[in-house]
């Protein structure tokens, strides 16, 4: 670059001077001798400035040769840079970044030991853990589909998803030929089963179910469950001290003021939650058949108490609220708190059957039909989502539909009782007493097994069931189409019940005031 | 940042101690010349091995992408064990405290090797370079691997700033607390 500067000094100065010159040549006017001195004087200075210019550029030349020589300089220094940077003393090889001795010992440089080691038990502990993972696959999926069940709060969905989990792992269990410990449940699917429990049901439910569950350990010490004893345990403190007051109750001749006011006296007492005092007077009033009005004072009574606590007693009186009311006729009020408790749970049946009902009751078919809609979103390919639609399509008239649909929900679901109990209620109404004896007895069959599986006796104390059951053998023994082949089951069925026990709407058939027609094609078209 | 950089690796040892293993094992293979060995060192280059960079496209991507391909088919199925046993079969120490104690030891090391799977920025910007600013290479390769570059990238970016050690982190957190 100086190099460069220089020879542009030298070359501008050049150019200045031989313009300088012709400038002066090409003046016009002035008188020769004056130019003839002129010249003299100008040839003179000219001299002498060839000279100055002269001693100039070899000056020049002398920077320029010195800038040549500074830049080779330059060049010289840069290859010493080019050492090795690992040993510092031979020179870089030609494509490498290092020396060719260091080069080969890096490249001949063992992995160490420890290194092998942690790497092959890598790879083997993966080998591993991809075995667990496909053991774990299927339950954990089941898991999965559960939670996915709970985040929309279909809380019964997500319920029997969790129940399967254990059932997945003993099928695991079972082609593995062994018990491995790699399939195990543990104690967070425990949790969630329980958790369902509470939500769909009550959190006394879900205690009960954990006691039932988990008898290895000591339940009241697990964190999540204490919550579910704390509500247990204040409900039974206070039942066991009522106890007695309310077997007062199943006396000959039950005192009802006598009962409440005893039942009052308790209320403020050491072990006593006032709520479940307003819960029992409740209950009392429903075993003594007292008027409607009275049962729906006494369950407000129980919700302001409910309220007044600031915590979730929801589950405690929303649907008998609700009952309460529609049987009372009040059914837009009815909906209010079945709305409350399909707020909570997406999959509760019998909330969206009571609101289809009052809908239907106050001849509100879309409002019924968009219900229907709604739980069928929330409950698909469920066999209530077939239930509750086989019950509109009766309600609505349709009893060929219903019929089709419900042979289609019990090809899917043979072992739901309710399911065969709505067909043999469309056999009877149709006048079919022998396929509606059938059916009957299928429902009875399996409601009979889940008893003897699971001790739960709610289908079989089901007054709509019992009834259901007694009327089709009822009617099958008056029947032209009886035959010696039923004949014995039929008789069975009817020795097992008292027609004291029986609803009025099934008296009223077998007393004759009312038609077996009638009763399933009017109204809530059912027996109880 | 450095400093936050060495505590995410001593934090996440055993995976960066692999990924090292990988990543001289690749340096070995690929005939790559390596400087320092020590995995575990404290400075910014803590988690890999100390080597000349890659000069050509294939081996630069070989020595980008396949420790990390190897950390992460490793260290996925060691977390997902851990982690689906712990999470979905619910398994607490009520149940066993040696298989809570092996789930829990599953699921961090293999976060571990989820956390140390990308290269150092250096190597990825050389993958770069070489593919797509000199185009060494063939055309047909340079395409197919462009987006693995772009997330090795990324990659070596997020690890250098600890981002991913933040998102499992999260993951774990979102999990198991809420």
């Amino acid at each position: 670059m100086k190099f460069e500067k220089n020879n542009d000094r030298i070359l501008n100065y050049t150019d200045e001077k031989e313009d300088k010159r012709l400038d002066k040549e090409n003046l016009n006017g002035i008188p020769e001798e004056e130019i003839a001195e002129d010249n003299a004087a100008q040839a003179a200075e000219e001299i002498a400035e060839e000279s100055e210019a002269a001693e100039k550029i070899e000056s020049a030349e002398e920077i320029a040769e010195d800038a040549a020589e500074e830049i080779t300089a330059d060049e010289d220094v840069k290859e010493p840079a080019e050492i090795c940077p690992v040993c510092g003393e031979r020179e870089v090889s030609e494509e490498g970044n290092y020396c060719t001795e260091c080069e080969r010992k890096m490249l001949r440089r063992r992995i160490p030991f420890l290194a092998w080691i942690a790497g092959l038990l890598s790879l083997s502990f993966s080998l591993f853990a991809f075995v667990l993972v496909l053991l774990a696959s299927a339950p954990a999926l089941q898991v999965i589909k559960g939670d996915t069940y709970a985040n929309k709060k279909n809380w019964y969905g997500a319920y029997t998803a969790y129940a399967d989990v254990q059932t997945m792992a003993d099928e695991i269990n079972s082609i593995l030929g062994t018990e491995s410990i790699y399939t195990k449940v543990g104690m967070g699917v425990n949790k969630r089963i329980i958790n369902a429990v509470a939500n769909y049901s009550s959190p006394i439910d879900a205690y009960y179910v954990a006691q039932r569950m988990l008898t290895d350990v000591n339940i009241d010490e697990i964190g999540f469950i204490k919550k579910y004893k704390a509500v247990c345990d204040e409900h039974d403190a206070t039942f066991d001290l009522i106890e007695e007051t309310l077997n007062k109750a199943y006396d000959e001749n039950p005192d009802e003021e006598k009962i409440y006011a005893e039942l009052d006296a308790f209320k403020g007492k050491e072990g006593v939650t006032d709520l479940y005092i307003d819960f029992y007077k409740f209950a009392v009033a429903d075993l003594l058949g007292s008027d409607i009005d009275t049962q729906i004072s006494l369950l407000k009574d129980l919700e302001k108490a409910c309220l007044a606590t600031g915590k979730d007693y929801n589950w405690l009186y929303c649907q008998p609220m609700a009952e309460t009311l529609s049987a009372a006729g009040k059914g837009s009020e009815a909906i209010k708190y079945l709305d409350l408790i399909i707020e909570n749970d997406t999959s509760k049946y019998d909330a969206y059957e009571l609101k289809m009902d009052a809908q239907l009751d106050s001849r509100d078919k879309d409002a019924a039909s968009k219900t229907l809609a709604e739980f069928k979103v929330n409950n698909e390919a469920t066999e209530t989502a077939y239930l509750l639609e086989i019950q509109f399509l009766r309600r609505t008239g349709e009893q060929d539909k219903a019929k089709t649909l419900c042979l289609e929900a019990l090809e899917l679901y043979e072992s739901v009782p309710e399911l065969s109990r709505q067909l043999a209620l469309i056999y009877m109404a149709k006048g079919d007493y022998v396929n509606a004896f059938d059916s009957m007895m299928l429902a009875y069959n399996y409601a009979y097994y889940i008893y003897q599986s699971t001790y739960d006796t709610s289908t079989l104390d089901d007054p709509a069931f019992y009834n259901s059951l007694y009327l089709s053998a009822y009617l099958l023994k008056n029947s032209d189409e009886m035959e010696e082949d039923f004949a014995e089951d039929v008789e069975e069925i009817l020795s097992q019940f008292d027609e004291d026990t029986l609803e009025g709407v099934t008296k009223e058939i077998i007393g004759g005031s009312k038609t077996v027609a009638e009763v399933l094609t009017e109204g809530e078209c059912d027996l109880a | 940042m450095t400093a936050l950089y060495i505590a995410s690796k001593i934090l996440t040892f055993p995976g960066a101690y692999i990924k090292g293993f990988w990543e001289h094992l690749t340096c070995k293979i690929l005939g790559i010349p390596v400087e320092i060995p020590g995995y575990l060192r404290i400075d910014e280059a803590c988690g890999h091995v100390e080597h000349s960079l890659a000069t050509k496209g294939f081996r630069a991507y070989l020595l980008a992408t396949g420790p990390a391909f190897m950390n992460f088919n490793a260290g996925i199925w060691i977390f997902l064990a851990g982690f689906v046993n712990l999470n979905y079969m619910g398994i607490t120490p009520y149940d066993s405290v040696g298989l809570f104690v092996l789930y829990i030891l599953m699921t961090y090391v293999g976060v571990s090797m989820l956390c140390n799977v990308f290269p150092l920025v250096e190597d990825a910007m050389n993958l770069y370079d070489l593919l797509y600013s000199q185009k060494k290479g063939n055309a047909v390769g340079r395409i197919l691997a462009y987006i693995p570059t772009v997330i090795t990238y990324a990659g070596a970016y997020a690890e250098k700033y600890c981002i991913t050690l933040l998102f499992w982190i999260i993951v774990l957190v979102v999990s198991f607390v809420i």
